[in-house]
């Protein structure tokens, strides 16, 4: 017997068939393949993904600044007052914050009335003063009640604060009825009535009465007076975007 | 199939990877449980030189020179299987004492004779495998285990004297 035989019938006698083994190896060759070939191309995504999500993230957050500012607006444009109202003014604490620019004046000094046009009214506007139309005055206990009509420019817009002040004595006056605003300075009995006397009065544009004369809108209101006043009353108007004062003098 | 020699140095296709590489399985993985003796080893490192074959098939120089150069891949994978874990004659279930040579017994026969490859070294081992079980030319043994057609001989006259001492050589080799 040969070597060769020998060694045949060796290795023959104990190997398995190979059945479908060369089929087997060839395909787990070529599925690592493609299992690899995805992988690369994973990791090749990975770089763009990453840049990807960096852009997503940064979409989201221009989203949310972009929508939050659209729905603050909305809810601007919504929720803002009409044309013309107080709520995209100057809001009213913050004319009362202003700081009354009134003269004062010593008691024996000429009353610094003015200022005023040559047919008699007071103030340059958009708030005037005139005394002709005044009416009363009403005797109190505690003072005395003057009627009288304000006037404003017809274009005028937001809140009116008017606050009058003794310019001589610094005795704070008082409105009562109709537009009479802000802290309660006390309480009289006028024409049979309780009235509740207030440190201010406030006109708004956007209720203006359906009074008018000669192009100007008119307010009627009523002022207090205290007992002892000097009879130099200081007049301080703040609206929007002024802040007038005029002197009324009723002893001149 | 495809002829190897028409293939260039370009990327192979699944298709013809899959031509190529088939018929190669059968005589690599004799020869792997030549080396081995174990057919589950044999079946493996003949995968692993498929993954390095389709890894390197596509830059191979000369790709008819396929079946040599697969078949070292193969004996290389062997080595490495050897190195890792030494297959020895007791896992053929045969005992170390054994020595019959009876007609009747032929498995305990080639028992014997492999367990006589086993215990050659790499080299003298893979040259017995290629020439005398898988029939290869001394040539083309050369080729695969990367000598001399030469030396290649002589270490098939070393290796066969070492494995039945009392042979001619000359006539082993016919």
């Amino acid at each position: 017997m040969s070597l060769r035989r020998d060694i045949h019938s060796a290795f023959e006698t104990i190997a398995p068939p190979l059945g479908g083994m060369p089929e087997r190896v060839v395909q787990t060759v070529l599925a690592d393949k493609r299992r690899r070939r995805n992988e690369k191309m994973l990791v090749r995504l990975r770089a763009p993904l990453s840049l990807v999500a960096a852009l997503v993230v940064i979409a989201v957050v221009a989203a949310v600044l972009v929508g939050g500012r659209l729905a603050q607006d909305w809810n601007v444009f919504h929720n803002s007052s009409p044309a013309g109202s107080g709520g995209t003014h100057v809001s009213l604490a913050a004319l009362e914050s202003r700081p009354l620019q009134l003269p004062q004046v010593a008691a024996d000094a000429q009353c610094p009335a003015g200022p005023v046009s040559s047919t008699g009214v007071f103030g340059n506007g958009p708030f005037y003063g005139d005394p002709g139309l005044a009416s009363g005055p009403r005797q109190t206990a505690w003072g005395i009640y003057w009627n009288l009509i304000g006037e404003t420019d017809r274009n005028i817009s937001g809140l009116l604060l008017i606050r009058a002040v003794d310019v001589k004595t610094q005795q704070k006056y008082v409105f009562v009825g109709q537009y009479a605003a802000g802290a309660v300075a006390g309480t009289d009995q006028l024409s049979g009535a309780t009235v509740t006397q207030r440190a201010e009065l406030v006109l708004d544009a956007a209720h203006q009465p359906n009074r008018q004369r000669g192009g100007l809108t008119e307010w009627p209101f009523v002022i207090g007076v205290p007992n002892g006043n000097s009879g130099c009353y200081g007049y301080q108007i703040d609206g929007d975007s002024f802040t007038e004062t005029f002197v009324f003098d009723v002893n001149a | 199939m495809q002829h190897v020699a028409e293939l260039s140095r370009q990327p192979v296709g699944e298709a013809t990877f899959a031509d190529l590489l088939q018929p190669l399985i059968e005589p690599g993985f004799r020869l792997a449980f030549a080396m081995l003796h174990d057919a589950q080893a044999a079946e493996d490192a003949v995968q692993e030189a498929s993954f390095t074959a389709w890894r390197k098939l596509g830059k191979m120089h000369d790709q008819g020179r396929l079946r040599p150069w697969f078949l070292g891949v193969v004996a290389n994978q062997c080595r490495n299987a050897r190195r890792n874990r030494w297959r020895s004659g007791v896992e053929l279930g045969v005992p170390e004492e054994v020595t019959a040579v009876s007609g009747e017994e032929r498995s305990l026969v080639g028992a014997d004779l492999r367990r006589a490859i086993a215990r050659l070294g790499y080299d003298d081992r893979l040259v017995i495998a290629l020439y005398f079980y898988l029939d290869m030319p001394v040539e083309e043994v050369a080729t695969v285990a990367g000598r001399s057609v030469g030396a290649t001989r002589a270490r098939l006259y070393r290796s066969i004297k070492k494995l039945r001492p009392d042979v001619d050589v000359e006539e082993a080799l016919r």
